[in-house]
């Protein structure tokens, strides 16, 4: 009798102590309320931003005590969603976007960071149908060729100008779609696209493409990188890296379970096709993944050889400060 | 009865007990030693598939070298035989060109399985040929092989991730010099993948689950082709020991493979520093077991066999055993039912022989036993019956007798009390005038009739008594006024015998008791007229006295007494000390039997106190019976 007593007496400690402790949590929460910001994708929600996703829904950005807001890129009412305005306007404290993108705007004043980059290797690519024969730049001499303005146009004068090519022997047209259906109905012979995204659209569409990688002849840029202000790395260090630290955290979930990573693009976009977009992640996680180089790094190498051929490009003046666009503070050098 | 027996239930019949206990006997121990034996069976065929496996494994790492070293020989034999030297030194010179000297290394490249392709670069990184023509003018300063490359040496650039192909590329390089020793271009090829997996998939010593494969660290991509279908190359897979392996571990283990859901194999795998790659060499361990499935059926037929076997040998015993012990039971139920012919029918010549010998015995000495009670029985049951029949007669016949007395004394009464009328007539000279002899003589007539007439009034009584057909009033009795009528009538008879006679009564007897007066009187001049019949001088005293819930009429004499020996028959009928008394004294010999009857008959007691010459005492002790009406009314 006395022993249950006191068993009884024991437990009602522990229930008395668990309820304190989940009363101290609570105060936790209240003290501290989680830092809200606010990620501009740069295209509509799917495989790509699945890092992002599982950082959320795994609960990554909460463990850092963060509230994000995912933004929807891609074309807007007012045409494409630029994230670097977006960031620079303070709507968004980061934002995705190409390495030449970034240090354009950089060049132009706009004081934006990168912090990290989503891909270790680049996707970009001049993608063509196999009939056309288009296996080396000197293979678009002549032709129609699609290209994103912006940075993605900038890479690819820059090659055809390092392949000897006069930019006029190329009618390169600006690309205002995001799908394949010009060059798959013959209107352009090649387009400027990811291997993983529009190079999986053309073999979906049931045709053979080629592929001319830009990285291939020396233009390996990072084309896929989390950026915000300079402000924002000047008054808080702590907060961003918090985030780089959650997105790469995100990363990883993402590589150890790329099946949990499609469901939780199904979320964001249900109406999305479960396959496609296992095929596209199943392409993109070696370019994320890549054998001693820890998730989100950058590497100096890589931004000298983008602000080289801007430089060349005469994009850039000489005298731009390459280290002020990107840092490698927030990144865990350690794989 | 004998349904008993064979209603128990299975689980309590011994028969069953036994084939138990024999079966577990009997497959406890095979059964242990088989799963031993299995065990070590297991052990066996693991430890020999493991070190099939590790032979397999160690044999394909040597592969692997080959393979490697097949690919540095081709570019020595480029970058050192002369013809091929000169012209690479021109190409990196810029004196030749890239586009001429391609159709050469393709002709190279192709008469070689294991290249896919040969290419020359510049130290900055461009191709400057290729045996694909479509690779020239690329740049390689970004690709993982490239700075490396620039070392001085043969340089092995494990396999990597080559976005164009979406495959794993596996590259070998080697530094060209010029005649002065300068580095002036790398020379490398691009190895075949598919070659090292036909060396991986050569599958002797693996049986039919057996396979070895490379997952390179690039992405665990699978890198030579697996033997299952569904499973392609350049895809991630996981397991324990791809895990293990490409943490740079070696050894061997039993777990799921890469296949999903995870087949379970018998596994050795070993990090590949050079391809920065695991090689497993793995066998499903359900092909393993398969020798070791069979041992176990073959086992379990045996046990099976076995417990069958138990079971016969089991019954067979059991049933030796029981088979006399159900029998005699059986048997002995019919006996204690009546049967005492039955014998056991066993001609076993061990113990149990011996019990239903014992058996047999017994029963036919507890037949003999019985047959004897039975006669003994039947013997007594009928001098029992002859006894009741004789209690029968004699009963009738003292009833007869006593009917007989009691018509006879009625009939005797009725002349007797005419000739005492008459008698009496006569003395009071009614019929005439008499003499003195006459009167005399008639006195003598009234006087023996008068005898005659008490002996009949005994006769009766006692007969009367005898056929129960006394009744005793209840009425009420005043003791003392009793005693005054008792001495009144004895006073004429003490004064002829000029003896001296007191009546007394104690203050302790109560005024009034309960009995029958008549019969009390009757008592009380029994013991008088004897007391003064048999004393010649001296005194009789009556004495009334209490003696707690009792009263007592005593009655003391001084005659002659009464010899020891006839105590005990004084009360007896029709009997007085000796004949001789009966003449003296006169009297039938009834009076103390009526007496004593009638003490019977009240609820009490008489004794008799005597010495010879010194007197009697006789005492009658009753019970004082309160009046009913009087204990219901309770006394104010």
């Amino acid at each position: 009798m006395y022993k249950s007593k006191r068993i009884l007496m024991l437990v009602l400690l522990l229930l008395l102590l668990g309820a304190c402790n989940k009363d101290k949590d609570n105060d936790g929460d209240s003290k501290t309320p989680a830092d809200t910001v606010t990620l501009q994708l740069s295209w509509v929600h799917e495989y790509s931003s699945s890092p992002f996703y599982a950082a959320e829904k795994n609960g990554r950005f909460a463990d850092q005590n963060l509230s994000v807001q995912l933004l929807e890129g891609g074309f807007g009412e007012s045409g494409y969603i630029e994230p670097i305005d977006e960031v620079i306007s303070g709507d968004a404290q980061f934002g995705l976007s190409s390495g030449v993108a970034l240090l354009q705007a950089r060049a132009e004043g706009k004081p934006v960071v990168a912090v990290l980059s989503m891909l270790q290797r680049s996707p970009f690519a001049i993608i063509s149908l196999n009939d056309s024969e288009i296996l080396t730049p000197q293979d678009l001499i002549g032709k129609t060729v699609a290209v994103n303005d912006g940075g993605a146009r900038q890479i690819y004068d820059a090659m055809l100008v390092s392949q000897g090519i006069d930019l006029a022997e190329v009618n390169t047209i600006s690309r205002l779609e995001f799908g394949i259906d010009p060059l798959v109905n013959g209107e352009v012979d090649a387009i400027g696209g990811w291997i993983i995204n529009e190079g999986v659209l053309v073999q979906e569409a049931g045709h053979e493409p080629n592929f001319i990688l830009l990285s291939d002849y020396g233009f390996d840029t990072y084309d896929f990188v989390v950026f915000t202000s300079q402000s924002l790395v000047d008054d808080s260090p702590d907060l961003i890296q918090r985030f780089v630290s959650a997105v790469v955290a995100g990363i990883d979930d993402v590589v150890a379970n790329p099946s949990q990573a499609v469901t939780y693009v199904r979320d964001y976009a249900p109406d999305l096709d479960t396959e496609g977009q296992r095929r596209r992640l199943d392409a993109s996680i070696p370019l994320m993944n890549v054998p001693g180089i820890p998730h989100g790094f950058m590497q100096p190498e890589i931004w000298s050889v983008t602000y080289q051929i801007l430089v060349d490009q005469g994009g850039l003046d000489e005298t731009f400060n390459l280290e002020s666009a990107y840092t490698l503070g927030f990144l865990n050098t350690e794989e | 009865m004998t349904q008993k027996t064979t209603l128990l239930p299975f689980w309590r019949q011994s028969r069953w007990q036994w084939v138990a206990l024999i079966i577990i006997i009997v497959t406890v121990p095979v059964s242990a030693v088989a799963y031993l034996l299995l065990q070590q069976t297991e052990r066996n065929l693991e430890s020999q598939t493991f070190e099939r496996l590790e032979s397999v494994a160690a044999l394909k790492l040597g592969s692997i070298e080959g393979f490697l070293d097949d690919g540095e020989g081709e570019l020595i034999f480029l970058t050192e035989t002369e013809i091929f030297r000169s012209q690479l030194i021109a190409l990196a010179q810029s004196e030749a060109d890239g586009q001429a000297i391609s159709d050469t290394l393709r002709q190279i490249a192709d008469s070689e399985d294991i290249i896919n392709e040969i290419f020359v670069y510049s130290l900055d990184g461009n191709i400057l040929s290729s045996s694909d023509r479509v690779d020239i003018g690329k740049v390689v300063r970004s690709k993982p092989f490239f700075v490396p490359s620039l070392q001085g040496e043969t340089y092995i650039q494990p396999p990597f991730y080559d976005v164009g192909s979406s495959t794993l590329s596996l590259i070998i390089s080697r530094p060209l010099f010029d005649e002065q020793g300068s580095l002036i271009a790398i020379v490398a090829v691009e190895m075949n993948v598919e070659a090292l997996s036909e060396l991986m998939t050569e599958r002797a010593g693996l049986g039919e689950s057996g396979e070895t494969y490379l997952i390179s660290l690039e992405n665990n991509y699978l890198l030579t082709s697996s033997r299952f279908e569904g499973y392609e190359t350049n895809r991630a897979y996981y397991s324990e020991g791809i895990n293990r392996a490409l943490q740079g571990q070696d050894g061997q283990g039993i777990y799921p493979d890469y296949r999903s859901p995870g087949v379970p194999v018998l596994g050795v795998y070993r990090w590949v520093p050079e391809l920065q790659a695991a090689l497993l060499s793995e066998i499903d361990e359900a092909e393993v077991n398969a020798d070791l499935n069979d041992s176990v059926q073959q086992g379990i037929l045996l046990a099976l066999f076995l417990m069958v076997v138990a079971l016969g040998v089991g019954l067979y015993f059991a049933n030796s055993f029981t088979r006399p012990i159900i029998q005699m039971s059986a048997i002995a139920q019919r006996i204690s039912g009546g049967d005492y012919s039955q014998r056991v029918q066993l001609r076993q010549k061990n113990e149990v022989g011996l019990l239903a010998s014992s058996f047999n015995q017994m029963t036919e000495q507890l037949a003999a036993t019985i047959q004897k009670l039975d006669a003994q029985v039947k013997e007594v049951e009928t001098a029992n019956q002859e006894l009741r029949k004789a209690n029968a007669r004699v009963r009738e016949a003292a009833r007869l007798k006593s009917e007989f007395m009691a018509t006879m004394s009625h009939e005797l009464r009725t002349p007797l009390n005419a000739i005492l009328g008459f008698t009496g007539i006569m003395l009071e000279g009614m019929g005439g005038e008499i003499d003195d002899d006459a009167t005399h003589m008639i006195k003598r007539i009234q006087m023996n009739s008068e005898r005659l007439l008490t002996l009949i009034n005994d006769v009766l009584d006692i007969a009367r008594i005898e056929a129960g057909r006394i009744e005793l009033q209840s009425e009420p009795l005043r003791v003392r006024e009793l005693l005054k009528q008792w001495e009144l009538q004895t006073s004429v008879l003490a004064a002829q015998k000029q003896i001296q006679f007191s009546a007394t009564v104690e203050p302790e007897v109560p005024e009034v008791l309960y009995g029958d007066s008549a019969r009390l009187t009757q008592i009380v001049n029994n013991l008088l007229s004897n007391a003064f019949k048999f004393t010649e001088q001296g005194s009789v005293k009556l004495h009334i006295s209490r003696l707690s819930s009792r009263w007592q009429i005593r009655v003391i004499d001084t005659g002659i007494g009464i010899p020891s020996h006839a105590l005990n028959y004084i009360f007896d009928e029709f009997r007085q000390v000796d004949g001789s008394t009966t003449r003296a004294y006169g009297g039938s010999g009834l009076g103390l039997a009526i007496t004593r009857n009638l003490c019977l008959m009240m609820g009490g007691t008489i004794q008799v106190e005597s010495t010879l010459k010194q007197g009697s005492t006789f005492t009658v002790t009753l019970p004082i019976i309160a009046e009913p009406e009087k204990l219901l009314e309770p006394t104010p």
